[in-house]
C-alpha cells in the first residue's frame, strides 16, 4: 500500500463498525419501512397509496445525511478522544493528507450507503405495486436529482457538520454547531434582504450559494483541521481558523451584497436603466407649476441574470427591478432632490387618475423590515418641498384632524367640477364642496364608508350601500354630486354616466343574454326613474367623454370602430357641433378621456387615435369649451406620454418614454426636456 | 555555526536551517510560552552526535515541550532550532522522516495490532527497515496480533520503541518513556531501550526525571530549569560542577529536581551520584 492508501485503510479500520452498521440499516430499513408503512396506510388509511421515483431519491438523500451526521461527525473528535491525533501529527505526510483520507472514506461510504438505500427503496416500491427497479435503473431521475437543491443542502449541511466536528470535542454537538455557524454566515444576507427586499435571493442565486457552500464546506473543514491542529493546536484554534475561513469565503458574497446595497440607494438619471414608475398615482405637480414630484426606479441585474425580483416587495415599494425613489424636480432648471429614502414613493391618489396641480403632496416612506410602505405618511408643501405634517394610517386610525393642508391635499387629487364651476372632492370619507363664502360643506349622505377612493361616473360616483351607519361593501349605489343624493344601482343601462340633467347610458338587451343588436343611448331621469331614448341623430354615436356641462365629445363610428369626424354632442337635444382635428390626425379617433385639469379646472383630454399603419397612439389636448376647440400639444411626431399636470393653461408637463420629463405647449409641436438635464444638480434627501 | 550565524539565527530561524553543516540537534535562544506561562526562555542546547543525552527537569520544566518543538508539532515563539539537519517548521516532512519518537504513552489506535501499526507506518518512512522492525518485535517479545487496547502499557511502549527504531532514524527522541510504569515493567522496557541503544551510533535525546534511567543509559545530561539549560555535560561534569551563574542543582528524590539559587550546596544530596554509583 502507498501512503494515502494506508491512511484510507486506517480510516476504514477505525470507522468500519459504524459504516457496516449504517450499510445494513440502509439495506433493510427503507425496504421494510416502506412496505410496512404502505400496509399501515392501506389498513388504517383506507386509501390507495403508491410510491414513486421521488420516494427512492428521498430515501437516498436521507441516507447521505445520516452518513454525514454520524460517520462524518465522528472522524475528527474520535481522533481527539483516542489521543491518536498526536500520531497523525508525527506522520511525515502531514495533516492535510490525513484529512483528505478521512474525506475520501466519508465520500465512498456515503455514496455506497446512499446507493444501498436507494436500491432498497426501489425494491420496496416494486414489491408494493410500483415499477420494479430495472425500470428505475434506466430512469434518469436519480441522476438528474444529483444537482437538486436538496442534495446540495445535504452537501452543505453534511460538509459543515464535518467542519464543525473539528471545532468540538464531542461529535454530538457538530450538527448544532454547523447550523449555528451557517446561520451566522447567513445572518448578514438575511438582514440585508429583510432591509432591502429587492435584494432577495432568487432561486438560481440561492442554488449558486448552495453550490459555493458545498464546495466551501470541505475547504473550511480541511483548514480547520490542518491549520487548527498543527503545532499542538486544539479545538479552540480549529474553531477560530474555521470561522475565519468561513468569513473569508463569505467575503465575496458580502462584497457583492454591499455593492448591491450601494446600487439600491443610487440615483443616476442618465443611467440606461433609469425609469419613472408607471403608476398613475406616483406623481404630482405643485400648484405654482414649479416642482414636479415623481417616483423613479432603476433596475439592477441579479447575479445570474436580470430576473425580476418582486417576490416580497410590494408593487409600490419596489416597482421593477430596483427600489423606488421619490424625487422633487425643479422644472425651471431640471435640478432634483430625493425627498425620501429608497423604496419610498410619491403618493398622489387621483379620482379617475386625473392629474391636478397640488398645494400639498404626500410621500409614503418605505418600511424595509416590513417590506412594505410604512404607516407614516409625510405631507410636503408642494411649493417648497418641505414637510408640514405627518399622519399615520391603518389600524382604524383616521388620517389627520381636519387640517387645512389635508383638505387642500384631498382637493388637489379630485378632479370633479360641477356645471357651476364648484369643485367637489373627497375628504375624510365624505364628499365636500366649497361654498361661496369659502367654507367647506359636506355633501349630505355622501359617506363612502371608509378612507378609500371610489370610481367616478362623470358627475357621480359609485358608493357602497349604507344601512344605517354601516356600509355594505357588496352592494353599491350611485351618488349624484350635483343633486347631492344617492340613487339605486341602475341595471338596465351600460356605460352609465352621471351628468347634469339626465343621466345617460347604453341600452342593453333583455335577459339572459343582454346583448343588444344595436346599442343605443338612453336618457335616464334618476328622480322619476323614466328612461327615454336619445334623439336618433345621436343615439348610435360614440360618446367618448362628457364635459362638466353635460355635452359629450364623440362622433359616428366607422366600420372599424373609429371616429373620423369629431363632434360636440348634446345627447338630450341631439345637436352636434363639429370639432376641428389637426391634419396629421389621420387614422380616426379611438378614445377620448379626461387626463388632467389646470388649476382653474380646464380639462385636458387624452385623444387616442390610430395612425395610418393601424398602430394606436395618443396626444393630449386642452378642451376649450367656449371656443369649441381642442388644442393639441405636440404633433404627429410627438411620442406617447403620461400627463403630470398643467402649470398654466398653455403648458403641459408630461413623461416621455418613462425616461424624460418634458414641457409641451398646447397648439405647438415644440417640446422641451426638463429632466434629466446633464448640468442639473442634485441634493441629498433631507 | 559561527558567532555571527548564531546571532543571526537568534533573530531568523532560516539562517540556522541554511547553515552548511547542520548539527543533529541545535537549539538557540528557544522560547515558548503557553498563555502567560513561559515554559522555555532562551534555551540553548546542542547534542553531541552518537551519544545519549538525558534531559532532566522537574514536572512542567519544558522537557516534553522541547521534544515536541524538535518534532515540529509545536512552534517556538522565538529562537532557532535545527534537528537532524532540518528546520522543523520549514522541512517538517524531511524532519519527521529522520526522527524516531517514543511518546510517554502509546498513542497508536486502540484497534491496531503491532502488525497493523508497522504496516500503517512503513510507507511513510522511506528508510523503513521491515526486517529490522520484525527483528525488534521478536527481540522485544511484543505480541503481534494483540490490539493496543488489550496490551499492557509496557508492551505498548516496546511496540512504540520498535516503530520508532524501524526507520533507522538519525535522531531518537524519547519523551519520558518510563514514567508511570510499574517497576517490573519499567525495568523490562528500560532493558529493551538499553539493548537497542547499545550500538552507540545513534543520537538520542531522552526526557526523563528518573535518575536511575539517566544513570543507566545517558552519556550526557542536560538539566532544564526555568526555561533554560542550567547544566549540560557528561555525567561527571554535571555532578562535579556548579552552573555558570552560581546556581546549584539539588536533586531531591528520583522524581524531583529543583534549581536552588541559594548559596552553597556542599551538603546537597546528589542522589544522582548515588544512583550512578549503584549502577556502575
Amino acid at each position: 500500500m502507498n501512503r494515502f492508501a494506508t491512511l484510507i485503510w486506517k480510516e476504514w479500520r477505525g470507522e468500519r463498525r459504524s459504516i457496516v452498521t449504517l450499510a445494513l440499516a440502509a439495506a433493510l430499513v427503507p425496504c421494510l419501512g416502506l412496505v410496512i408503512a404502505r400496509q399501515l396506510v392501506l389498513r388504517f388509511g383506507g386509501g390507495r397509496y403508491t410510491y414513486d421515483d421521488s420516494t427512492a431519491t428521498i430515501v437516498a438523500h436521507l441516507a447521505l445525511l445520516a452518513v454525514a451526521l454520524t460517520v462524518g461527525a465522528e472522524l475528527v473528535p474520535r481522533e481527539s478522544h483516542r489521543g491518536s491525533i498526536a500520531l497523525l501529527r508525527r506522520l511525515p505526510c502531514g495533516l492535510l493528507r490525513a484529512f483528505a483520507a478521512k474525506l475520501v472514506l466519508l465520500l465512498l461510504a456515503a455514496s455506497a450507503i446512499a446507493l444501498l438505500a436507494w436500491l432498497s427503496a426501489c425494491v420496496a416500491i416494486g414489491a408494493t405495486g410500483g415499477p420494479w427497479f430495472p425500470r428505475f435503473l434506466i430512469n434518469r431521475s436519480f441522476i438528474i436529482s444529483a444537482g437538486a437543491p436538496s442534495l446540495l443542502l445535504i452537501a452543505v449541511l453534511g460538509g459543515f457538520t464535518v467542519a464543525a466536528s473539528t471545532w468540538l470535542s464531542r461529535a454530538t454537538l457538530a450538527l448544532p454547531a454547523a447550523v449555528l455557524a451557517l446561520a451566522l454566515a447567513a445572518l448578514p444576507v438575511h438582514v440585508i434582504t429583510e432591509r432591502f427586499p429587492g435584494l432577495l435571493l432568487l432561486p438560481r442565486e440561492l442554488e449558486t450559494l448552495l453550490w459555493i457552500g458545498a464546495v466551501a464546506a470541505p475547504i473550511v473543514a480541511a483548514l480547520s483541521f490542518v491549520l487548527g491542529r498543527r503545532h499542538g493546536g486544539t479545538e479552540r484554534r480549529s474553531l477560530a481558523v474555521g470561522l475565519l475561513a468561513m468569513l473569508a469565503l463569505s467575503l465575496p458574497a458580502y462584497g457583492w451584497m454591499s455593492h448591491r446595497i450601494a446600487e439600491w440607494g443610487r440615483i443616476d438619471p442618465e443611467a440606461e436603466t433609469f425609469r419613472f414608475t408607471n403608476l398613475p398615482f406616483d406623481d404630482a405637480m405643485s400648484d405654482d407649476g414649479r416642482f414636479a414630484y415623481l417616483t423613479i426606479h432603476h433596475e439592477f441585474g441579479s447575479l445570474l441574470g436580470s430576473d425580476r425580483r418582486l417576490q416580497r416587495a410590494g408593487s409600490w415599494a419596489c416597482d421593477g427591478d430596483g427600489p423606488t425613489h421619490p424625487l422633487q424636480i425643479d422644472v425651471a432648471d431640471g435640478s432634483w432632490r430625493e425627498i425620501g429614502t429608497a423604496g419610498s414613493i410619491v403618493m398622489a391618489p387621483k379620482l379617475d387618475w386625473v392629474a391636478m396641480p397640488a398645494r400639498y403632496v404626500m410621500v409614503a416612506p418605505f418600511d424595509g423590515f416590513g417590506c412594505e410602505l410604512a404607516n407614516d405618511r409625510v405631507l410636503l408643501d408642494a411649493r417648497r418641498g418641505v414637510e408640514v405634517a405627518k399622519e399615520t394610517i391603518g389600524s382604524g386610525r383616521r388620517p389627520f384632524a381636519d387640517r387645512s393642508e389635508r383638505i387642500d391635499l384631498d382637493r388637489a387629487y379630485q378632479s370633479c367640477f360641477l356645471p357651476d364651476g364648484r369643485q367637489v372632492w373627497l375628504h375624510r370619507g365624505e364628499f365636500v364642496t366649497e361654498t361661496a363664502d369659502g367654507s367647506i360643506r359636506v355633501l349630505p349622505d355622501s359617506s363612502i364608508g371608509g378612507d378609500g377612493y371610489v370610481p367616478a361616473l362623470g358627475l357621480g360616483v359609485w358608493l357602497p350601500k349604507t344601512v344605517g351607519s354601516q356600509s355594505v361593501q357588496s352592494a353599491v349605489e350611485i351618488y349624484d354630486l350635483a343633486r347631492e343624493r344617492r340613487y339605486p344601482k341602475i341595471t338596465h343601462l351600460a356605460d352609465l354616466r352621471v351628468r347634469s340633467g339626465k343621466w345617460i347610458g347604453r341600452s342593453i338587451g333583455p335577459r339572459p343574454t343582454r346583448i343588444a343588436t344595436a346599442p343605443r343611448w338612453q336618457l335616464f331621469d334618476p328622480d322619476t326613474g323614466a328612461t327615454t331614448p336619445a334623439p336618433d341623430s345621436v343615439a348610435t354615436d360614440e360618446l367618448f367623454w362628457f364635459d362638466d356641462d353635460g355635452a359629450a365629445l364623440g362622433g359616428r363610428n366607422d366600420a372599424l370602430g373609429r371616429v373620423n369626424e369629431l363632434f360636440r354632442i348634446n345627447p338630450e337635444l341631439g345637436t352636434r357641433e363639429r370639432i376641428a382635428l389637426p391634419p396629421w390626425l389621420t387614422g380616426g379617433v379611438y378614445k377620448i378621456s379626461l387626463a388632467a385639469r389646470t388649476l382653474a379646472g380646464t380639462p385636458i383630454v387624452r385623444v387616442v387615435w390610430v395612425t395610418q399603419d393601424q398602430s394606436p397612439t395618443s396626444h393630449f389636448a386642452r378642451w376649450d369649451r367656449t371656443r369649441r376647440e381642442l388644442r393639441f400639444a405636440g404633433d404627429a411626431d410627438t411620442p406617447q406620454m403620461e400627463a403630470i399636470g398643467c402649470p398654466d393653461d398653455e403648458t403641459l408637463l408630461a413623461i416621455e418614454g418613462q425616461r424624460r420629463l418634458v414641457r409641451l405647449r398646447f397648439g405647438s409641436a415644440a417640446r422641451e426636456v426638463v429632466f434629466p438635464k446633464p448640468q442639473a444638480t442634485s441634493e441629498a434627501p433631507r | 555555526m559561527n558567532a555571527n550565524q548564531t546571532a543571526l539565527a537568534d533573530r531568523d530561524p532560516v539562517v540556522a536551517c541554511n547553515s552548511a553543516a547542520p548539527p543533529v540537534f541545535a537549539a538557540r535562544g528557544l522560547a515558548m510560552r503557553f498563555g502567560k506561562r513561559r515554559v522555555l526562555d532562551g534555551l540553548d542546547l546542542e547534542l553531541v552526535p552518537g551519544q545519549v543525552t538525558a534531559l532532566l527537569g522537574e514536572n512542567g520544566a519544558g522537557k516534553s515541550t522541547l521534544i515536541k518543538l524538535a518534532l515540529g508539532v509545536l512552534k517556538a515563539d522565538q529562537g532557532s532550532l535545527v534537528v537532524a539537519g532540518c528546520c522543523p517548521l520549514r522541512q517538517p516532512k524531511l524532519l519527521r522522516e529522520r526522527i524516531g519518537f517514543v511518546p510517554d504513552v502509546p498513542d497508536a489506535y486502540p484497534w491496531m495490532t503491532v502488525r497493523d501499526l508497522l504496516r500503517f507506518l512503513a510507507p511513510h518512512w522511506p528508510t523503513w527497515d521491515a526486517r529490522l522492525a520484525e527483528s525488534l518485535v521478536a527481540s522485544l517479545r511484543i505480541p503481534t496480533d494483540t490490539p493496543f487496547k488489550s496490551m499492557s502499557r509496557g508492551e505498548g511502549m516496546k511496540a512504540m520503541l520498535a516503530a520508532a527504531l524501524a526507520p533507522r532514524p538519525a535522531l531518537l527522541l524519547l519523551d519520558e518513556p518510563f514514567a508511570g510504569l510499574d517497576p517490573l515493567v519499567r525495568e523490562e522496557v528500560l532493558r529493551s531501550v538499553i539493548g537497542e541503544l547499545r550500538d552507540g551510533e545513534r543520537t538520542v535525546l531522552v526526557a526523563t526525571h528518573d535518575l536511575d534511567v539517566v544513570a543507566r543509559i545517558a552519556d550526557r545530561v542536560a538539566i532544564l530549569a526555568h526555561g533554560k539549560i542550567a547544566r549540560h555535560g557528561t555525567l561527571g561534569e554535571v555532578l562535579g560542577e556548579k552552573a555558570a551563574d552560581g546556581a546549584v542543582v539539588a536533586i531531591e528524590g528520583d522524581a524531583a529536581l529543583a534549581l536552588d539559587d541559594g548559596a552553597g550546596i556542599g551538603a546537597a544530596t546528589f542522589k544522582l551520584r548515588d544512583a550512578l554509583a549503584a549502577t556502575r
